[in-house]
């Protein structure tokens, strides 16, 4: 799993069918997470209504395909969790 | 999963077997940077950065140039969406109508690449 911050959304209607009416945002992780893209950002499937400046614990894998209930879905990452507080040790800081 | 923009498609004379027939079209993601006010994304809209690496996707749903489109990377979802033998690992997962992203908030997630 990792910490990130929503950013946006994102709508589609020419998508694969088992996407279809999952709710997709926009996530700018907050640490580096070394994923298979080396890219800024993910998306991932909202199933807990986010807003845009949430914090979140993203689900990335076949995790995130359990958390949808069925390991079939074509799907990377999944909200699992929209943070309340984060309380970080002096390591943190050192990025 | 990740958004990008189609920027071309990609033809093959002689295709490995089981990727005949099949569309490619090279992908690079959006860059997010920082800034005020929200960002819309879409085909008709003006360019938003983009990323310097791209990528060689299949593409089942007839995504355009120009176009922006979700992907999904890795070989599960390459055996969820077009099967086991396809030989792919990036499969585009959804054509993107509107993406909008709050770009006084990305600063906020750091993730620096």
């Amino acid at each position: 799993m990792i910490l990130g911050t929503v950013v946006g959304t994102l709508w589609a209607t020419k998508k694969n069918p088992w996407l279809e009416d999952l709710k997709l945002v926009i996530v700018r992780p907050t640490y580096w997470y070394d994923p298979d893209h080396n890219v800024d950002h993910l998306v991932a499937v909202d199933q807990l209504d986010t807003r845009a400046g949430q914090q979140v614990v993203v689900c990335v894998g076949l995790p995130g395909r359990w958390r949808l209930g069925d390991d079939r879905y074509p799907v990377e990452a999944t909200v699992a969790a929209i943070v309340d507080r984060i309380e970080m040790g002096s390591a943190a800081e050192v990025q | 999963m990740i958004l990008g923009k189609v920027i071309g498609a990609v033809w093959g004379a002689r295709e490995a077997r089981l990727l005949d027939g099949m569309k490619l079209v090279e992908v690079r993601p959006v860059r997010l940077h920082g800034g005020t006010g929200a960002q819309m994304i879409g085909a008709d809209l003006p360019d938003p950065d983009l990323d310097d690496v791209s990528f060689v996707a299949a593409d089942m749903l007839g995504a355009g140039v120009g176009e922006y489109v979700l992907t999904g990377h890795g070989s599960r979802i390459r055996d969820l969406t077009l099967g086991r033998a396809v030989p792919t690992k990036v499969v585009v997962l959804a054509i993107v109508d509107r993406a909008e992203v709050q770009l006084d908030l990305v600063e906020v997630g750091g993730g620096d690449t």
